[in-house]
């Protein structure tokens, strides 16, 4: 074997224009995916809200199971756009890192580019979620009646379990919106041809129809 | 159908993928420099698995690819990455363009991956766009182009590194007749002006009769081509190690082909240049009978670029082609 593919070479993209790419696919995105992603941070902040009271009284150890479970409840609406959005954003990701490997990117990097946009989408969402909590956490929890088991268990986290919860939430609803746009849309796909191979045949053919169009 | 050059830039020979030979049992492929080939065939002979057996994407069974004089074959998958961005173009069947990035963008990426500044790369697509004729595209997003100006665009991102080899897979395919036609002529012009050899695959006979050389491809297989008689050299020798001819010349020469001139005598090569780590012998390079013995070539080089240094401009092959 020749020697001068044994020497390390620097011939990898510089880290400048990786940043610059990143940037780019985040902040550059119009039309569909731009709609597409601007749904994943709405559901993400309607997320964000009870599922950090949730996870916050749930560390205090404070929380009864019936309150757990409404707060359960209260989650699914934003939990259920977040995911129907990362599912639509699924298709333009996919098709993001199959460009990204044409031109010879490696194969973490044509992954992790497109991830951007969808985690740092979720992570708006997220943040905007807790700030929205913080401002008006005194306002909401005022109005509770003081022998409520929420507001009892609200009253019961530090400041310590409020921005651990946020930290948490914040994590698990990028990972959940990347699971969700990326292996856990091909596991999706994979079943529903497996359940319903007509209707995802049909479903395909007419998503390649539109996008000729 | 004419014969391939006696010395080839890729040479593959009795490849078998997978190990029960369903996809791919005996294909052989010879590619000479700035050849234009077609390797043609219907739908499901293997043509996309050759190809990516050619560009390193799958790893045959059994057989032989020699890239640039190199065993191909025995590279690692980070070798074959690092080789297949410095020599190779592709235009895949499906061409991938960044919706958020403009044309001019998407066709630097090949650059910018292979360590060009992004503002020179984005210099260069826009002059390759302006040989492929879409100079005034050059700021328009990739998703607002006609289907036509797409293909194009994906023939000048696979030229755009100035690569020794352009694969095409069926980059033509869903166009109608005069739109294939004039992208088929402004393609082989190019890459005849740069010296680029093409091997394009198809299904359309019209569209592989433009190309130099047809292979036809059934069910894995293509006919046996003629085995090159002279050892590849690389045309990319690094600065550090320079490749050396390892013939040395023989007394008499006897030229069986009139398109084969005598050369002048060459001089014996100088013992003192490093040696080569054991490589694997090109099958062109075992002993061969005297009648068949071509005369040996001088080593080219891109200029004297080290192998890391990309030379997209190809001005040191263009030299070296002189």
């Amino acid at each position: 074997m020749s020697s001068a593919f044994a020497a390390p070479r620097g011939a990898g993209p510089q880290q400048s224009a990786l940043l610059w790419l990143a940037v780019r696919l985040s902040l550059n995105v119009r039309g569909a995916a731009a709609a597409c992603l601007l749904r994943l941070s709405v559901g993400t902040v309607l997320a964000t809200l009870p599922l950090t009271v949730l996870l916050a009284a749930g560390l205090a150890d404070a929380l009864p199971g019936k309150t757990a479970l409404g707060l359960v409840l209260a989650t699914c609406p934003g939990a259920a756009v977040s995911l129907w959005a990362a599912h639509s954003v699924a298709a333009d990701r996919a098709a993001t890192a199959e460009a990204l490997r044409q031109v010879g990117a490696e194969r973490a990097v044509s992954w992790l580019l497109p991830a951007v946009r969808v985690a740092l989408a979720t992570g708006l969402g997220a943040l905007v979620g807790t700030a929205a909590l913080a401002i008006l956490r005194g306002a909401v929890f005022r109005g509770l009646p003081k022998e409520s088991p929420l507001y009892r268990a609200v009253t019961a986290v530090s400041s310590g379990g409020w921005i651990l919860a946020a930290i948490g939430v914040t994590a698990l609803l990028t990972v959940c919106a990347l699971f969700a746009s990326g292996a856990g849309h091909r596991l999706a796909g994979r079943l529903r041809r497996r359940l319903a191979p007509r209707a995802a045949a049909v479903t395909e053919r007419s998503r390649d129809r539109l996008k000729a169009r | 159908m004419s014969l391939p050059s006696d010395n080839p830039v890729l040479d593959a020979r009795a490849l078998r993928y997978p190990a029960d030979g369903s996809v791919l049992q005996q294909a052989n492929l010879a590619v000479g420099e700035g050849e234009t080939v077609a390797v043609l065939g219907p739908a499901r002979a293997g043509k996309t698995a050759l190809l990516h057996c050619l560009t390193g994407r799958i790893t045959p069974s059994s057989g032989s690819i020699w890239a640039n004089g190199k065993a191909f074959h025995l590279f690692s998958a980070d070798q074959k990455r690092s080789f297949q961005r410095r020599n190779y173009g592709l235009v895949p069947q499906r061409t991938g363009f960044v919706p958020e990035l403009s044309l001019d963008q998407n066709v630097a990426l090949p650059l910018i991956f292979a360590g060009v500044a992004r503002e020179e790369a984005v210099r260069r697509a826009r002059t390759w766009l302006e040989r492929f004729e879409l100079g005034e595209h050059v700021g328009r997003r990739a998703g607002s182009l006609p289907e036509e100006s797409l293909r194009r665009a994906a023939l000048a991102r696979g030229m755009v590194t100035d690569p020794l080899v352009l694969f095409a897979d069926e980059p033509l395919a869903g166009l109608d007749s005069a739109d294939v036609a004039a992208i088929a002529r402004m393609l082989l012009s190019i890459a005849r002006s740069h010296g680029t050899s093409v091997v394009f695959f198809t299904r359309e006979q019209d569209l592989a009769g433009r190309f130099q050389r047809r292979v036809d491809m059934t069910q894995g297989r293509t006919p046996n081509q003629p085995v090159p008689t002279a050892p590849a050299t690389a045309r990319r020798a690094p600065k550090s190690t320079p490749i050396v001819p390892t013939v040395v010349a023989r007394p008499s020469v006897i030229v069986t082909s009139p398109a084969e001139q005598p050369m002048p005598p060459t001089q014996p090569t100088q013992p003192a240049q490093p040696a080569q780590p054991a490589q694997p012998a090109h099958p062109a390079q075992q002993p061969q009978p005297a009648t068949l013995f071509s005369p040996p070539r001088e080593p080219r080089s891109r200029g004297g670029l080290p192998l890391g240094a990309p030379d997209y401009l190809g001005a040191g092959r263009a030299e070296a082609n002189r």
